[in-house]
C-alpha cells in the first residue's frame, strides 16, 4: 500500500536535486521499484503519457503516481514536482552575485552532465523487456528525425505510436 | 545584472493566466514545445520580454532544480506582474496540464487491455527513448565545447563525469542522488581549479 506522505517526499527529494523534467527519473525509479510501489512497465507507460499529454513532459511523475496509487498520490506528486522550480524567484535575486563563480558553474555543469548521462540509461532499462530489432529501429529512427529538427517532436512520437500499434498488437 | 522588466503597463495576472493556459494546452511535445509557444506569445507577439531578457531569464532557470519551463513561467510572470503574475503564469501552465495528464492516464487504464493501444504506447515509449538520447546529447555537447575552450582538464572532467555517471547508473547499485551530487562536486572542483570566469554556454537552451 502506498503511503501518500512518503510518496510526496520521495518525489520532492528526487526533483530537488535534479535538472529538467526527467532528471528525477533515476532516483525515483530506484526508490519506487525497491519498495515494490511501481514496476518498470508502469514507469515506461508514465514516461510515454508524459510526452503524449500537453504541457511540460516532466508531469510524467503525475501519470506514474496515478497509475500506482490513484488520484491523491497524483495530486501530491504534482505539488512535489512543481515546488522545486519555483525556487527560481529567490535564486533570481542573488543570481548575478553567484552565477559566474567557477565552482557554482562547475556544480551546475556536473549536475546537467550527470542527468544527461543517467536518464537514457534508465529509459533504456525500463523499456528493455521485449527488445528486438524493430525496437532498435524505432529508437534510432526517432533519434535521427528529432536530431534533424525538421519534424516536430510530437509528430515523431505519434509516428512511433503508429508503428507500435501496427507491429506490436 | 538582472534585466528589469517594467511593471508599469505590464499584463495583469488574469491575462498571464489565460496566455499560459493556452501555451500549456497547445504544447504537445514537452518543454521544447512550451518554449516555442511561450517565445511566440511573450517576445514576438506582445514584446513584453526582449530577446535578451528571455535569454537571461532562461539562464537562471537552468540553475534551479526541476522543470525549466515551470521556472520560466514563474520568473517571467514575477518580473512582468509581481506575485500575481507569478501565480497566474504558474497556475495557467500547470493546472490544466496536470488535469489533462490525469485524464489521459485514466483513459489509458481503461483501454490498456486492448493490443492496439498497448502496441501504440510501446511504440511511443520507444520513440521517447530516441528523444531522450537526443535531448541528452544537446545537454552534453555545449559542456564539451565549453570544456574544450577552457582547459584540457575541464574537457577531460566533463567526459569522465558523463561516462562515469552512465556506468554507475547502469550498475543500478549507486543511489542516483549520489551520482548527481558527486558529478556536481567533481565539476565544481575542476572548474574552480581552472578558475576562468567565462559565461556558461550550457546555460542556454
Amino acid at each position: 500500500m502506498i503511503d501518500g506522505a512518503t510518496f510526496f517526499w520521495l518525489a520532492l527529494r528526487a526533483s530537488l536535486l535534479s535538472s529538467g523534467g526527467f532528471g528525477n527519473l533515476p532516483q525515483l525509479h530506484q526508490d519506487l521499484v525497491s519498495r515494490g510501489w511501481a514496476t518498470d512497465s508502469q514507469f515506461a507507460t508514465a514516461l510515454a503519457i508524459g510526452q503524449l499529454a500537453p504541457g511540460p513532459s516532466g508531469l510524467w511523475v503525475v501519470a506514474l503516481a496515478f497509475l500506482v496509487g490513484g488520484l491523491s498520490p497524483a495530486l501530491l506528486s504534482a505539488v512535489a514536482v512543481i515546488l522545486p522550480p519555483l525556487l527560481v524567484v529567490p535564486v533570481g535575486r542573488v543570481h548575478g552575485r553567484f552565477a559566474d563563480l567557477p565552482a557554482v558553474r562547475g556544480f551546475v555543469r556536473g549536475l546537467v552532465l550527470a542527468v544527461a548521462a543517467t536518464v537514457p540509461v534508465v529509459f533504456l532499462g525500463v523499456t528493455a523487456p521485449g527488445f528486438n530489432w524493430l525496437a532498435i529501429l524505432v529508437i534510432g529512427g526517432s533519434a535521427a528525425l528529432i536530431a534533424s529538427r525538421r519534424i516536430p517532436l510530437f509528430v515523431v512520437l505519434a509516428a512511433g505510436g503508429l508503428v507500435g500499434a501496427a507491429a506490436y498488437r | 545584472m538582472a534585466t528589469r522588466l517594467s511593471l508599469e503597463g505590464g499584463p495583469s495576472s488574469h491575462r498571464l493566466l489565460a496566455i499560459w493556459t493556452r501555451i500549456g494546452l497547445q504544447s504537445f511535445g514537452g518543454g521544447q514545445a512550451v518554449q516555442l509557444y511561450a517565445y511566440d506569445a511573450l517576445v514576438d507577439d506582445r514584446h513584453w520580454i526582449s530577446a535578451e531578457g528571455w535569454n537571461e531569464i532562461w539562464g537562471m532557470c537552468q540553475v534551479v532544480p526541476g522543470m525549466n519551463v515551470i521556472a520560466f513561467a514563474a520568473l517571467s510572470g514575477y518580473r512582468l506582474s509581481g506575485w500575481g503574475g507569478f501565480a497566474g503564469s504558474v497556475i495557467g501552465l500547470v493546472i490544466p496540464s496536470v488535469v489533462l495528464t490525469i485524464l489521459v492516464t485514466a483513459a489509458y487504464q481503461r483501454v490498456q487491455a486492448q493490443p492496439l493501444f498497448r502496441g501504440g504506447l510501446r511504440g511511443l515509449v520507444l520513440a521517447s527513448v530516441g528523444a531522450a538520447f537526443v535531448m541528452s546529447w544537446r545537454l552534453i555537447r555545449p559542456a564539451l565545447r565549453a570544456g574544450r575552450r577552457e582547459a584540457p582538464r575541464s574537457l577531460v572532467g566533463a567526459i569522465a563525469v558523463t561516462v562515469g555517471s552512465a556506468a554507475l547508473a547502469a550498475t543500478g547499485r549507486v543511489p542516483a542522488l549520489a551520482i548527481l551530487l558527486g558529478a556536481g562536486l567533481v565539476m565544481a572542483v575542476v572548474l574552480q581549479s581552472v578558475g576562468r570566469a567565462s559565461p556558461a554556454p550550457e546555460d542556454r537552451p
